[in-house]
This record gives C-alpha cells, sequence and structure tokens, in this order.
C-alpha cells in the first residue's frame, strides 16, 4: 500500500502568487541513481507535453535545481552523492528551490522516514512500486500536465 | 584490639585509657591531643576504634568530625563531648561518626557508665562493619548497572544494525522490482506501441508476481520488525471505507488475473474505526491475496464488514469457495510458516508469514482475528478494529498490556502541550513526531488542536527516557527545518497505575479524575 501524506504547505501559497505563463512548458526533474526508474519515468511522461530532466545522485540534483529551475522534482531518498534528505535540507534552504514542489520516491519503508521527509520539506512522499496512474495523478496536482 | 584516644585534656585522656583496659583487658591504647597529628599518619588500619572529644584546639565540633571521617573512612569514630546536645549528636552521626558519647556519663556513672562505652564500642564496629558491606554493596550494583548498560547499548546497537540491514534488502529488492512493474505496465498501457490481449493478458500476469514478490518482501520487513517489537502503529481515527476504496481496484485486477470474482459487500453506516490504516490495508491485502491463492473453482472471494453495536467493534471479514482447512489445523493456521493445502492456484508459495503477520498487526490495533472453515465449505477469516471510542480503545490497551505483561502491567499517562505554536503545520508536524516515538500498545489521542494525552505501557521510571526521545527527534527534526525550529512540547506526568491491582474502571475513571479540572477528555479527529 503507498502511503501519502497530503500536507498544508506555506510554499504552496508562496507558489499560487507566481503563475508562470500559458506558454511555459512544465519541466520536471527527476533525482534517482537507478537509470531504469528514470527512463520508466520518463516514457510514462511521453504523451505530456512536459520536459524531463535526469540527475544520478544528490549533488547533480542539488545543481540542476537550481541552475534549471524545475516546475517539479521527483527525489529518491537512497542515493549515491547526497542522500534525499541531505537534497531535500539543502533545496529548502536555498531561495531560488525553496518553494519548488518535491515528490519523495522511496522504497524504503521506515515510516519514521515519510515523517522526516515531510518535516524537511518534500510535499508528498510515495512508496515504490507507484503506479504510473497513481504517479500521473500525483504529478499533475501540481503543474498542469497537457496531452501533446 | 588498639584504640586511638584524641583528647586535649590530659585527666579525661587517662580516665578513658583506663576505662578501656578495664572493658578490654588485652587492648593497645594510643592517646593523642591534636587533630593535627593525628591526620599526618596513614597507618589508621590497625586502629579497632577511634574515640575523639569535639572541642580540641585544632579544630572545632563537627568539622573535626568531617575531617576524621574523611581521613580514616573505614575506622569506626565516636565522638566524646562533655556537652548533651541531641542536634549536635545527630549532625555528628550525619558527618560519618558512628556514635555520641557524654564525658560526663561514662565517667562519673561507675558501671553504667563501662556499660555505654563497651556497647557504643561494639556497635560502633559493628554499623562500620554494615556500612563497609553497604557501601561494597552498592559498589557491585554500580558495576552491575554499567555492565548492564553496556550490553543494553550494544543490543540496541544489534538490533539497529539488523532492522538497518533488513531495511536496505527489503531496498534493494524493491527498486528492481518496480522498475519491472513499471515497463510491464508501460507495455501493457501500450506506451510503447500497441499490444494485443494475450499480450496485455502475459503482462497481467508479470505485473500479479510482481506484486507477490512486493508483498514478500514486506512480509519479511514487517515479521523481522515484529520480531524486534519495533513495528511502531500509527493509531487514529479513520473510516474502514476508506482503506477498502484505495485498496480495491488493485485488489479485483489481482483476483481476474487468475480469473476470481472479487466481490464487496460494505454497508454505508459503518462508524469510525480506530487503527493504523496503513496497517489495516496490510492486513486486507493479506487476508485477500491468501483467499483468491486458496479459493475454489470457478473461484469467488468476498470481502465484507460489519457494525457490531454490543462489542463495540466492527468486524471485517474475507470468505473463499476453498477447499477449506481441516479442524486439527486450524490452530496452526496463523503459525509462521505455516502452509497446509496445496492448490493449482497456488503458484507462488510464498513464505507462510501472510496470514501470522495479518494476527499481530490486528492484535496491535486492538482487535482479534479468527478463522471459521469447514471442508468443502470454504473458508471465513474474520478479524474486528474498535470503535474509535476513548474508554473502549484504552480497555482494549489495558487487555493487550495485560495480557503480554504477567509480572508487572504498569501504564503511566502524560499531557504533551505544544507551547508557542505558530500553525496548523507545527502541530501536524508534531503530532507525527510523538507517533513515531510511541513504542507497542502505546496509545496518543488528541484532545484538542495542540493538546495530547498518551497512556503509555511504561512505569514512571521508564517516563524520562520517552520525554528525553521526544526531545532529541524534535531537536533532530528542527535541524535544518525549513519553517524553522518545531514548537517546544509541554510535558506534564498525570499518574501512573498498575494494571494487575486495579480494576479497568477504577483506572479509566482515575484518567477521567486526573483531568476534571481541565478539558472535557474525548477523541477528536487527528
Amino acid at each position: 500500500m503507498t502511503l501519502i501524506i497530503d500536507q498544508y504547505s506555506p510554499r504552496t501559497a508562496l507558489r499560487r502568487d507566481c503563475p508562470r505563463s500559458s506558454t511555459h512548458v512544465p519541466s520536471i526533474l527527476c533525482i534517482d541513481d537507478d537509470p531504469g526508474i528514470q527512463s520508466a519515468i520518463e516514457l510514462r511522461l511521453r504523451a505530456y507535453d512536459v520536459v524531463v530532466r535526469h540527475a544520478y545522485y544528490g549533488m547533480q540534483g542539488i545543481s540542476e535545481s537550481v541552475r534549471k529551475h524545475p516546475d517539479l522534482i521527483l527525489l529518491d531518498m537512497a542515493m549515491p552523492n547526497g542522500d534525499g534528505r541531505y537534497v531535500l535540507r539543502c533545496l529548502r534552504a536555498n531561495r531560488d528551490t525553496v518553494t519548488v514542489p518535491i515528490i519523495v520516491l522511496t522504497g524504503m519503508r521506515d515510516p519514521k522516514l515519510a515523517h522526516e521527509a515531510i518535516a524537511l520539506g518534500a510535499d508528498q512522499y510515495l512508496r515504490k512500486p507507484v503506479s504510473g496512474d497513481e504517479l500521473i495523478q500525483r504529478i499533475g496536482s501540481f503543474i498542469a500536465l497537457k496531452s501533446k | 584490639m588498639k584504640f586511638l584516644v584524641i583528647e586535649d585534656d590530659p585527666g579525661h585522656a587517662v580516665l578513658i585509657s583506663r576505662m578501656l583496659k578495664k572493658l578490654f583487658p588485652t587492648c593497645a591504647i594510643e592517646t593523642n591531643q591534636e587533630i593535627a597529628g593525628v591526620l599526618a599518619r596513614d597507618d589508621f588500619q590497625q586502629f579497632t576504634a577511634v574515640l575523639s572529644d569535639l572541642t580540641l584546639p585544632d579544630a572545632e565540633g563537627l568539622n573535626r568530625v568531617r575531617l576524621l571521617s574523611d581521613h580514616m573512612p573505614k575506622i569506626p569514630l565516636i565522638v566524646l563531648t562533655s556537652l548533651v546536645d541531641e542536634q549536635m549528636a545527630l549532625q555528628a552521626l550525619e558527618n560519618g561518626a558512628q556514635d555520641y558519647l557524654s564525658k560526663h556519663e561514662i565517667l562519673s556513672e561507675g558501671s553504667a557508665g563501662e556499660d555505654k562505652l563497651r556497647r557504643a564500642i561494639h556497635y560502633s564496629i559493628q554499623r562500620q562493619e554494615s556500612q563497609r558491606e553497604n557501601q561494597r554493596l552498592v559498589q557491585q550494583l554500580t558495576e552491575s548497572k554499567k555492565l548492564l548498560e553496556t550490553k543494553n547499548k550494544r543490543l540496541e546497537e544489534l538490533c539497529e544494525t539488523s532492522q538497518r540491514f533488513v531495511d536496505n534488502v527489503s531496498h534493494e529488492f524493491r527498486t528492481p522490482l518496480t522498475v519491472i512493474k513499471e515497463y510491464s505496465s508501460l507495455i501493457r498501457d501500450g506506451v510503447i506501441g500497441d499490444v494485443n490481449d494475450e499480450q496485455v493478458a502475459m503482462l497481467n500476469v508479470i505485473d500479479d508476481r510482481t506484486d507477490d514478490l512486493n508483498t514478500m518482501v514486506d512480509d519479511l520487513l514487517d515479521f523481522s520488525r515484529l520480531e524486534a517489537g519495533l513495528l511502531g502503529m500509527y493509531q487514529q481515527e479513520c473510516m474502514l471505507e476508506d482503506i477498502i476504496k484505495y485498496l480495491f481496484p488493485s485488489l479485483r485486477r489481482k483476483a481476474a488475473v487468475r480469473n476470481v470474482v472479487l466481490e464487496l459487500e460494505i454497508p454505508d453506516d459503518l462508524p469510525c474505526i480506530w487503527c493504523d490504516s496503513e496497517k489495516i490495508g496490510r492486513v486486507i491485502i493479506n487476508l485477500v491475496v491468501n483467499a483468491i491463492k486458496f479459493c475454489g473453482e470457478p473461484g469467488r472471494v468476498k470481502l465484507w464488514a460489519l457494525a457490531n453495536d454490543v462489542d463495540r467493534e466492527v468486524q471485517v471479514g474475507v470468505s473463499d469457495n476453498g477447499p477449506g482447512i481441516p479442524q486439527e489445523k486450524l490452530a496452526e493456521i496463523f503459525n509462521r510458516f505455516e502452509q497446509h493445502v496445496t492448490n493449482v492456484r497456488q503458484s507462488t508459495k510464498g513464505f507462510g508469514l501472510g496470514l501470522g503477520i495479518a494476527k499481530e498487526l490486528v492484535d496491535l490495533n486492538l482487535g482479534q482475528m479468527e478463522v471459521q472453515s469447514e471442508l468443502g465449505m470454504g473458508s471465513d477469516f474474520i478479524f474486528t478494529i474498535p470503535y474509535a471510542e476513548y474508554d473502549e480503545i484504552l480497555q482494549r490497551q489495558f487487555t493487550a498490556i495485560r495480557k503480554e505483561n504477567s509480572n508487572s502491567a504498569e501504564i503511566c499517562v502524560v499531557s504533551l502541550r505544544a507551547k508557542d505554536v505558530t500553525d496548523e503545520c507545527d502541530l501536524t508536524d508534531l503530532g507525527m513526531l510523538l507517533q513515531q516515538d510511541l513504542r507497542r500498545h502505546d496509545q496518543l489521542f488528541r484532545v484538542n488542536p495542540r493538546h495530547w494525552l498518551a497512556v503509555l505501557s511504561m512505569p514512571p521510571l521508564e517516563l524520562s527516557g520517552f520525554t528525553q526521545r521526544i526531545e532529541n527527534d524534535r531537536r533532530e527534526i528542527s535541524r535544518n527545518r525549513p519553517k524553522g525550529d518545531l514548537p517546544e512540547i509541554e510535558i506534564k506526568y498525570r499518574g501512573s497505575w498498575q494494571l494487575l491491582e486495579c480494576s479497568e474502571e477504577q483506572v479509566l475513571a482515575a484518567i477521567h479524575a486526573s483531568y476534571a479540572d481541565e478539558e472535557a477528555l474525548h477523541v477528536c479527529p487527528t
């Protein structure tokens, strides 16, 4: 069973204040050390007008987030060179990335981790495996997904 | 036998020495007029006891007693004085003397005075010996405590390491399983290109078996956590319909893959229940998956629920049309690694952990699990979950604690209040923090938005550990928390009760009474 924690976050209100232009193509940064999962997510999103970028370890994820300003980040927790906790701390401490929605996707089942991730600033916490439909639905709750 | 007499009056020194010689003819006596001379030597072991005047030229009163007892802690010390002062006598004893005698009484009362001195010397020696024995025992206890603490710490570390190992192994299993599942569903959903019905059916089988493997990984993880007593429950008020609504589509898909019809029969008006929704979800998954594996041909499984207002609980059942379980096997069905029926549908055998885990998860959620079955008539697995009612939950909690601790079943009640809360987000995080610090059989109720009541299965002695855990976790989470530090929590001890000595009604009444002067206690949605 996938655990979903929805939580009111002041960042959500902040995000609503700065709408993107109607021609803006949303971008998603996927930070996961498993290329298989990265490419599965990209394939799943192929039908939508969305740019998917990849980072394969924590530090790369932080640097990509700061440089490319993604509209949403999908974040794995167990990774080399900066795990999910570290990435969350850094992204939430940075003015440029403090409001970007982050969905944590993890294979870990420790319930403490879910609470910790939310407390560190994740917007949602999903346990792998997540069905394609559910992932699309969750992403759609943060950014407008338009079919190609 | 050798005595040391410290006396500045030479006449008194002679009289005391004579009396000692008379009482103990073979004894040796040494006299000294000043305390400085005594403190300078280090051969005290030779003395059986020291008799000292309270007032000497170089040290006054209690100060002298303290100096002497500190300098020769193992030698009995009897204080002699010309004053008769009860208060002074007590203070001399507190400062390390074994006894206190008036010189006037022992020197002027003849044989009665001699008796007093003899008794005082004997008792002082005995008292000193018992004091020494006590000190030895205290030291032994301190060492044992230290040893136990070290071993306990080591065990905790080992337990943590093994848990981390199981967590990591399960993570390593889950990652490739996720990839397999996602790729098969990408192909099945036609994302890569067209697929025909036969291919879809095959991909559904891959999906189904991947789910089986995932469930087995979950079972292993839950099993190890249950064994270590580390599986925390996040119980709160919830609706059974919501749990089932979330699970049912995937369960129905799973049943369809194996040509089993899965029916659902849930009344619309079920009351709120008190449980960890994720764990109850796992129980339902395990029971339904088990029924799908073992049902008959054509397969039919029914998931149903009923409200039982008499026992204040909801009954959830999973019924199948399988071959049934022989009566002699019914008692063993929830044992771990127990599997007795072989069936054509049973392509994935599993570890035989599913039913055992389901039963333990139900127990931890204060319910009961049972199985009814007759050969050839199918099986019904039924479990219960209590209504979200304060007294009902507590009574069940007390029963569970008593069952597990036959010698000492103590509960401790504390109230937890958030200080300086700025918004709802802080309170949500605090609620989660408190939940994660609960142990097996603890319960947490939210009395009002910023006030919780914890009924903990522990003696008051362990309470400091609980409060320390909360504070440590609060600090840990506060570190780099984007919204700033979590608010502090004010923890108030409300009382503790020994469940084996009090009736449930008494304890419930006492808990209510402890809150009589505060807000009315009720369970409100967390």
